[in-house]
């Protein structure tokens, strides 16, 4: 038996499948790398097998983690070998651990952050004025948003709480791009896309959805009797 | 998002194809008219697919419907309909391909015209666009496109579409024009050139015959037959999708054609003979398949795949194949009968879903009359047998409005619903442990008459009449307990009756329809029926006329033109038949006639099993039906 944290990325096309697709993608190019998986006892036995965090559809991302579990114990590299041909294209697998087979927290329930790198590329000017608000944005001290709660009824919500940190990021003129860091996870979420709907209103731009590309870098956990988050990847419970 | 599911038209799926341009002597466009996702799940677009880019000089695209988000964003944008491999304009293929799988799908062929900005009908393109092609069953009546389609290819696709690829690299490569191409394309068997022939109508406004226009042209198109399954190519490599279609599993077709002869069934008269494909084969295609797609389930395609000859040993073949692929295999409605304990209660393992019959009418004299060979007992002894192996949901197909039917056909329904429950409450009795919800769901369709069946010549109900019957069958549904019942839309019915047995008029209607936004008809969400109406008034289309009008036996029809094999001398007699609610045996017993053998040998049944027992519930000509939703 064996259990393993994969990193990979998700560039290009690719971007437009879905987390449910994108799962099967996996468990195919498992089966055809020869890796077979555990599946749970029970009634209605699923393959163990799961994301660390969904990532919206059209999203890209360059820290995405995918946790298996196998029937056999290979060594986490030759794991990653076997897999690496078996990928379509914009799917790059940058690293792959083991971890004990037995354990409290998977790795869904230990991720906290996400961090995000976000593009505009609407109008120049618009970018700048925007560049320039976000100082002021964060500065806050609540950013009160509207959402739907699960009734369907509008509440209002302060993300601020959930915004580790925001900012613009020097670019050499292609766009503009804001850098940031969420919660993220069952403890605590933030979309990304909420929080710039917030800043477009705060600066008084329209969002656009097609303006904005939104690529995900990296997710984090909380090590036990840490006080900084650390990168997924080195997540070993 | 501005558009719900990008990923139907982003292509690179594993074993898609994407070819180098210098090495491409034709570009043919596969134009599938609906989704992706419905598309996808199509076999006959894998097996075309790989049979053409398996020709190394044609380079084979797809191109389908885009969802009405898609085709919203794109007329914003101006972009025209494109390929999903190269998101190649429609416009630079030499020939675009459709595939013709059911009636309400033809204003969505008129849609991706349009959209790839290509003019509607023949006659008002120009050398430049790309020659418009069809295939597929609706191709056996194809009139009522004949105005808008250059060629139509009738049959089996696989030698006649090699055969048309290489006469249009020959013509290219010397230079000629779209007629000319025409001329040669109608010297192949199978292929029907609709500007060759012009329509003669009577006084009376019925057809009279055809005038051919090019000499060259054959009189009548007979259709095309591939005669070995072993050696014709199959996808060992399908098209994985990325997304989620309809079935995404793995499929291996046993065998074409079907020995039955229900009268109603199309599918049973244009694809005869059967011809199966042998169980070593069938086996090697199924485990390379999984192993290359590594699919998790995988199922079995035919028209009544219960009735190959080596079932039982092929199943139990292939329930191992599958076992040791991790895969589940995934069973049509099957003679339960035929089938040991063990091997069911293996097929059980993987499938928990309901269990479905299709005795299509309610009474014996009904069942005769469509030539149905089911009885009440093989109804009630396979419902048996399937509550005791413990399913909890049975599903009953039937149809309404057969020729000859009464209200007494209706009550037959609720009898044979009710029966079943009676027989699950004995079953529970004997079986302390046989436990938990139960139910019954009867589906009803709308008799649709269609060309080149016995009952081409019949009329189809009225739509108030199938209301009529439809409120009938559910009040008497309803004082059964755990009876559901469903029903299609009688509205759709209509339609589909006119284009079925339509003939070259009613293109004009098909044309005001689309212009007045009619498409997707086959979905109830985008269905207009008030446009429809509104447009055959405008151009003077009687819907009644195509589909409630009982037609003389001695009319011409415009489907005449085609020879699927069976001759009309038997469609009348099986008519007649009907008419006395005589059966017709399964051929398998024993040659009825049928004509096919002036075209292909039928193949020998004499060594195979020929019990009387073997006519059974078993049907899958529904499943092929039930996939159009
Ligand atoms: S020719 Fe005879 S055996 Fe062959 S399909 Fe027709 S009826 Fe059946
Ligand atoms: S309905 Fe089914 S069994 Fe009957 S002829 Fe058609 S395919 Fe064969």
């Amino acid at each position: 038996m064996g259990r393993y944290l994969l990193k990979f990325t998700k560039e290009g096309n690719i971007k437009y499948i879905s987390h449910l697709d994108l799962l099967r993608v996996f468990q195919r190019a498992l089966k055809r790398a020869g890796i077979r998986l555990r599946y749970s006892q029970g009634y209605n036995p699923h393959a163990k097998i799961g994301f660390a965090h969904p990532l919206s559809l059209g999203y890209e991302s360059t820290g995405e983690y995918l946790e298996f579990e196998t029937t056999d114990h290979a060594g986490a590299d030759s794991q990653m070998k076997a897999l690496t041909g078996c990928m379509p294209g914009g799917i790059r697998l940058l690293a792959c651990r083991s971890l004990p087979e037995t354990s409290k927290t998977s790795v869904a329930a230990a991720v906290t952050h996400a961090s995000y790198v976000i593009r505009f590329h609407g109008d120049e000017k618009t970018g700048a004025l925007m560049e320039e608000k976000s100082p002021e944005y964060i500065h806050k001290e609540e950013i009160i948003c509207r959402k739907l709660n699960k009734k369907k009824q509008e509440v209002q919500t302060d993300i601020r709480p959930l915004i580790l940190s925001f900012s613009a990021v020097k670019t050499n003129g292609s766009g503009s791009v804001f850098s940031m860091t969420l919660r993220t996870g069952s403890a605590g979420n933030l979309n990304p896309e909420m929080l710039i709907r917030s800043f477009c209103e705060f600066c008084g731009v329209e969002y656009v959805r097609h303006q904005w590309d939104y690529r995900r870098t990296e997710m984090y956990f909380l090590p036990e009797r840490a006080r900084q988050i650390r990168p997924l990847e080195e997540f070993s419970g | 998002m501005q558009v719900a599911k990008p990923a139907v038209y982003m292509g690179g799926e594993l074993y898609s194809c994407e070819k180098e341009e210098e090495n491409t002597e034709l570009n043919f466009g596969f134009c599938f008219p609906d989704t992706y996702e419905i598309g996808m799940s199509y076999l006959g677009l894998q097996i075309i697919y790989h049979v053409l880019n398996g020709q190394e000089n044609v380079f084979f695209q797809r191109f389908f419907a885009p969802g009405t988000d898609m085709e919203a964003l794109m007329r914003e944008k101006g972009l025209p309909l494109f390929s999903i491999e190269k998101k190649q304009p429609a416009s630079e293929m030499d020939i675009l391909g459709f595939t013709l799988q059911y009636e309400l799908s033809f204003t969505n062929i008129l849609n991706m015209l349009d959209l790839a900005g290509i003019p509607l009908r023949s006659r008002d393109r120009s050398e430049r666009d790309p020659v418009i092609a069809a295939g597929g069953n609706c191709s056996f009546n194809p009139e009522p496109l004949a105005d808008i389609i250059d060629f139509f290819m009738i049959g089996d696709g696989e030698d006649i579409l090699r055969e048309v690829t290489e006469t249009a690299i020959r013509h290219k490569k010397e230079g000629g024009t779209k007629l000319g191409l025409l001329k040669k394309l109608s010297q192949i068997e199978g292929v029907y050139v609709p500007a060759f022939y012009r329509p003669q109508y009577g006084e009376d406004g019925l057809l009279a015959g055809y005038e051919k226009l090019y000499d060259g042209a054959p009189d009548r198109v007979v259709k095309r037959i591939v005669s070995d399954m072993d050696t014709v190519p199959y996808p060992l490599k399908p098209i994985v999708p990325f997304v989620d279609v309809v079935h995404d599993r793995s499929v291996i077709e046993l065998f074409r054609g079907c020995t039955r002869g229900c009268r109603f069934c199309q599918a049973g008269m244009i694809c005869r003979p059967v011809r199966e494909r042998s169980r070593g084969k069938v086996v090697e295609y199924a485990e390379k398949q999984l192993d290359s797609t590594c699919y998790d389930e995988m199922s079995l395609l035919s028209l009544s795949t219960s009735d190959y000859s080596e079932i039982e040993p092929l199943v139990s073949d292939l329930m191992k194949s599958c076992r040791a692929r991790e895969a589940g295999l995934s069973l049509p409605s099957l003679r339960l009968d035929s089938f040991s304990y063990e091997i069911l209660d293996e097929i059980q393992k993987y499938r928990k879903t309901g269990l479905t019959f299709a005795p299509e009418a309610g009474t014996q004299r009904l069942r005769n009359i469509i030539n149905k060979s089911i009885t009440d007992e093989h109804i009630d002894n396979a419902a048996e047998q399937a509550i005791r192996l413990g399913y909890n949901h049975i599903k009953l197909y039937f149809m309404i409005g057969l020729p000859g039917e009464t209200d007494e056909d209706l009550d037959g329904i609720a009898e044979i619903a009710g029966r079943i429950n009676q027989i699950y409450r004995s079953v529970c009795r004997s079986m302390p442990e046989r436990k938990g919800r139960f139910q019954v769901t009867v589906s009803v369709s709308n008799f649709v008459p269609k060309a080149h069946t016995p009952f081409q010549w019949a009329a189809q109900d009225t739509p108030e009449e199938f209301n009529r019957k439809h409120y009938y069958l559910k009040d008497r549904l309803r004082k059964i307990k755990g009876v559901s019942y469903q029903y299609h839309g009688t509205q759709t019915s209509l339609l589909e009756a006119v284009f079925a047995r339509g003939d070259r008029r009613v293109c004009d209607a098909m044309v005001r329809a689309f212009e007045l936004g009619c498409k997707f008809d086959g979905w109830t969400e985008h269905f207009d029926y008030a446009k429809w109406m509104q447009a055959f008034e405008e151009t003077g289309i009687s819907p009644e006329f195509y589909a409630q009008r009982l037609r003389g036996t001695e009319e011409f029809l415009p489907w005449d033109l085609i020879d699927c094999g069976v001759t009309k001398d038997y469609l009348l007699k099986e008519y007649r038949r009907a008419a006395e609610a005589v059966t017709t045996r399964d051929c398998r017993e024993g040659c009825t006639g049928c004509g096919i053998r002036r075209l292909i040998q039928c193949p020998d049944y004499s060594g195979r099993r020929k019990d009387p027992q073997s006519e059974k519930a078993a049907d899958s000509g529904r499943e092929t039906e039930s996939t159009q939703r």
